[in-house]
Order: structure tokens, then sequence, then C-alpha cells
């Protein structure tokens, strides 16, 4: 292998027609296209049975594919084996670890089976089970065992590493502290492929996601542009104050067009309209009637009401599904 | 392509696996219990409580207590290669221990390497107890013939690993592993005459003669007490012995899986 070669240019995971059928039935991946350019954290989104695990395990090479073209580390898949696993970590939900090593051991075992790997201390403190080493992994709690998970991902130094999920059950600060992790990984060089459920981690550190539903990828950008959220309207929300009864398509008094749903007012600011000057009729309404507008506030639509919106908007999505298993 | 330093390497790994795989299994009190402790307290009660009579017309010469010691053995080391890798293999794939092995660059046959090595430590150790005891409290003479006990035992012990590993394929989740290990294996050794000696011309033991468990028993017979007329290199027996141990190995590596089938 030429030196730096691992460096090279070439996207780090690079997917083109990528298909998957259990049983030649169903598509469980019907058809993806896929960059992962290195040294980004790239997130997989979607909601389970998307296909999301089926293409993640494509890529680190425990399922088969059906059809179409991948290549991890300018490494065909096909002829990829060992040589591919010493250059990728892996971070798997429910995968188990040896419940009778204690930590310091497991970490230290993993490190005998790569090439190069990262210092069985350092790790241990990275992931903050300083205070658990010579403790055994079966008591270890769920979060501990998971930050051990992420321990052993990191263990062979990779420069690819494959996250599932990673901070299901953690607590709020060890969630934020597993980002920091995740970050330095990428300002290394390092490439991190994640999948996750939770959008606000998305959103804190992947510079690029991809949304799948049904085992196509809907839509695809980094979280901030993606499927045109910058260019959505700006909502201004607040509760219908007390008293005041909405007449049509607005509110009494008020020179602003509005929805009301559920008792809570909403005021959507298209791209290009001034948020400012909504926001101050708005208010100067409240303040000319004596209404309370205790609740109010300004946003953008976040990644997660994008995310809805594209995973519900999937036609055959939830009718589909169930259409196909009542089928005589 | 596997090259020589491939091998080197993974040789390596797969000794190094073994210090780990040994430190898991003497902390862990069901496999040290049921796997190391069951045979050795099984040689105590029977050996002791069968007294120093002779068996009679089956095997001439040769005392119950003394019998005790090659079967027991025998015992020992279908439990600690079979029922222990059968289960902890089981166990692991249930946990998805063996689904992360299988993502890290360990070479399949080491990462198996070590457990199997670790199997054949333990089975060396029952070895030693086994006929300590027996030289010590049941009149069997010192093995004048420990080449033929060593090898014995180290066929019996690998041919049993490859046995543990196809059987580990069988077994659908760790829930099933306990129960359809130990009744397989228990039937073959009652059958076996392990627990007390079964007239060789009898129907049980023309079905057990099938099995290998009763052609290790009796290798290990002929190796531990010297009768007359009987070889000491039971070449013949240790021979069904590895068959079955290859063949074994076999069906493990073509059915081998490393997660549990969902559902």
């Amino acid at each position: 292998m030429v030196p730096g070669d691992s460096a090279g240019p070439g996207p780090a995971i690079a997917v083109r027609g990528l298909r998957k059928s259990y049983d030649g039935r169903t598509d469980a991946v019907a058809g993806i296209d896929l960059e992962v350019p290195r040294g980004e954290v790239f997130a997989l989104l979607g909601p389970n049975g998307a296909g999301k695990t089926t293409t993640v395990e494509i890529l680190e090479g425990f399922r088969k594919r059906t059809a179409g073209e991948v290549s991890v580390l300018g490494i065909d898949l096909a002829h990829g084996g060992r040589r591919l696993r010493e250059r990728i970590g892996i971070v798997l939900q429910e995968c188990g670890i040896d419940p009778y090593l204690t930590v310091i051991e497991a970490v230290r075992m993993h490190a005998l089976r790569y090439p190069t790997s990262r210092p069985a201390d350092e790790l241990v403190e990275l992931v903050g089970l300083a205070d658990q080493r010579r403790q055994r992994v079966k008591t270890l709690s769920g979060g501990q065992q998971r930050r051990l998970d992420l321990a052993l991902g990191l263990v062979g130094d990779p420069e690819l590493l494959f996250l599932d999920e990673p901070t299901t059950g953690f607590d709020p600060s060890a969630r934020r502290a597993s980002w920091e992790v995740v970050r330095n990984l990428c300002s290394l060089g390092k490439t991190v492929l994640l999948t996750t459920h939770y959008m606000d981690e998305a959103q804190a550190i992947a510079s690029h996601v991809a949304v799948m539903a049904l085992g196509r990828i809907v839509a695809q950008g980094p979280p901030d542009t993606l499927a045109g959220r910058d260019h959505l309207a700006t909502a201004i929300r607040c509760p219908l104050p007390a008293g005041v009864l909405p007449d049509g398509g607005g509110l009494p008094g008020l020179d602003l067009p509005v929805t009301v749903e559920a008792g809570t007012v909403t005021v959507e600011v298209p791209e290009g309209e001034d948020v400012a000057r909504a926001l101050h009729r708005l208010t100067g309404w409240a303040v000319d009637g004596g209404h309370d507008l205790a609740g109010l506030t300004v946003s953008r639509p976040t990644l997660e009401d994008v995310y809805l919106r594209l995973t519900g908007t999937v036609p055959e999505l939830t009718p589909g599904e169930t259409a196909e298993g009542d089928r005589p | 392509m596997v090259t020589v330093d491939d091998l080197t390497k993974g040789l390596r790994l797969a000794v190094l696996q073994v210090g780990y795989e040994q430190r898991s299994y003497w902390r862990n009190p069901t496999a040290a219990l049921f796997t190391f402790a069951f045979p050795v307290i099984f040689l105590v009660i029977f050996g002791f409580s069968s007294g120093n009579h002779e068996i009679g017309s089956l095997l001439p010469g040769v005392r119950l207590e003394q019998y005790y010691v090659p079967s027991i053995l025998t015992y020992g080391l279908t439990s600690a290669c079979l029922s222990n890798l059968a289960v902890s293999m089981t166990f692991r794939r249930d946990q998805g221990i063996l689904k992360r092995v299988r993502g890290t660059p360990l070479p399949t046959w080491a990462y198996l390497g070590g457990a199997v090595g670790s199997s054949l430590v333990v089975s060396l150790v029952l070895a030693v107890v086994t006929i300590g005891f027996g030289v010590g409290f049941f009149h069997v003479p010192f093995p004048h013939q420990i080449p033929a006990l060593v090898v014995g035992v180290l066929v019996g012990a690998v041919a049993f690993c490859a046995l543990g590993l196809a059987v580990a394929t069988v077994v659908p989740n760790a829930d099933a592993a306990p129960p359809m290990v130990n009744i397989v294996m228990f039937a073959l050794l009652f059958i076996s005459g392990t627990f007390y000696p079964v007239d060789p011309k009898s129907g049980l033991a023309h079905v057990a003669g099938l099995f290998p468990v009763v052609h290790l028993k009796d290798a290990l017979l002929d190796a531990v007490i010297p009768l007359s007329g009987h070889p000491v290199w039971d070449w013949r027996d240790l021979r069904v012995v590895a068959l079955w141990g290859a063949g074994g190995l076999f069906f493990a590596a073509r059915r081998w899986r490393w997660e549990t089938k969902q559902g």
C-alpha cells in the first residue's frame, strides 16, 4: 500500500446505484447514490425501516449488496475484507463485549488486532471511563457500555468511523462530551458516518446529512440548507391571547395573515420579507389591545421540522407498508 | 492472498487471545463451575463411593475406582470443550460479541483458535487434576505411558472443540443452548459407560459406538490403565474420534454464523 494513499483525493465513501433486496421481494435499499467526502461528519437520517442500517451494514462489510457500486476508502467492498477493516472503526448498537473482562482489558484486547492503535489508557480517559478502568464490563451502566463501545471503535485509530446511534441512552452531558470527541476526530482529518434519530445531534455535529425513507434518499445536503430549509418561512408563534376570537384568515384589528391552530397563533414570514416589521405589528397590536404574548417565539424551521416534512410526504410511507402486509 | 507474515501475525493474535479467553473463563462462574468443577466433583463422588472392588468380567483386573479416572476425564474433556464452546459461542452470537469480532481485522481462524486454545488449556489442567486424584487416591498406577495419554487428551480435546463449534451453529439461541447441549451430552456420556461400565455386547453399546465419546474413553482407558491384551496406543479408537472432529470442523466452517437470525 502506498503511504499517504489513505488520505488520497477520492471520497471516503462512494456509492452508486446501491440496491439490496431480501428474499428477492422488497428492496430494503432501492438504489441510492451517496458520497461522503473525507474529513466530514456525515449523518444518515431516517425512520425505522428506511434502510439506514442495511446501507451502513453493507458499507461496514457485514452484508452483501444485491446491486450497485460501493467503494470505501478507495477499496471496492468486493475485495475489502481485512485490509479494509484495519482502517475503519465500527460502533454498532447492541454489540456485546465479553462481560467478564475489565474495561482496560477489553480495550487492550481490541488494540492488539490493529496494525496501529491508540494507547488504551488515553482512550479510556477520552471516553470518560478512567474511574471504571478496572471494573468488569458486566458491572457498567448502559451509558458506560456505550462509551466503551466508542472507545473500541476508536482503538484502531480508524480513518473512517461508523457510528450507529452512538448517544442513545446518554445523559445530556455525556452526549455533549461525545459530540466533542467526534468533532475532534474531524479536525484530525477522520471521516465519520453517523446514523441517528436525534436531529439536534445531526445539527450539532454533521456537516452533511442525507435523509432516507423507504430505501431511497429523499434529501441530501448541509443541515442548515437541507431541502431548502434556509429559504423556508420564519414562523412567529404565540398562544392565542384570552378573549380574542379569530375571524376568517386573521385576528380582529391585526394587519397580518395568521393561522390559528390548537390555541396557537402562527405568523409565517416568507423568505425576503422583514421579520422585524411583522413582529413589530404583532407586538403593537398586543400592546394596543392589552393582550399578553407570553410564550412568543420566532424561529426558522428546525432540522426536525424539515425531516418530518420529508419523511411524512413520501407517498406510500405508512399506508403502502400495511397494504403490502395485508395482501392475501 | 494469505502470506507467511499474515500467518505468524494471526498465530500470535490467537495465542494472545487464549490469555483473554482464560481470564474470561475462570471469572465466569457458570462456565468454570459446570465445565471444570463438575467433572472434578463427579470424580471425587464416584471414585470414593465405588470402593476398591473389581469390575468383573467386563474389564478383568480393573477396579471400579480406577475405571472412573479415564471415564470421568472423558466427561471433563466433553464438557470443557464441546459443551463449553457450544454454549459460549451461542451466547456470544446472541450478545453481538461475534458480530463485533467480525468488524475487526482479527482473522476468523485466529479468534476461534484462541477459543479452542483456551479449552485445550482447561483440558490439560483437568487431565492433570484427574490423573493426580487417580494416582493419589484410587490406586491408578502412575501413567507409564504419558505420551499416549497426552496424545489421547489432545486429540479428544481438539475433536470435541470442533464438535462444539459445529453444535453452536445448530443451536438457535443462547436460551436453548444449555438444555440442548446437556441433553445430548449426558445421553451420550451415559450410554458410553462414563458413569458405570456398559456391557460392550449390549444394544446401547452398539449405539454408543457410532459416536466419539466411547472411543475417547476407551483410548484414555488403554493409556491410563495397562490391561493385558490391549495396546497402549489405541489408534483405532483415536481415529474415530479424529474423524468426528474433522467432520465437526467441516460442518462448523460451512454453517458458521456471526449473528443470531432474527425472528
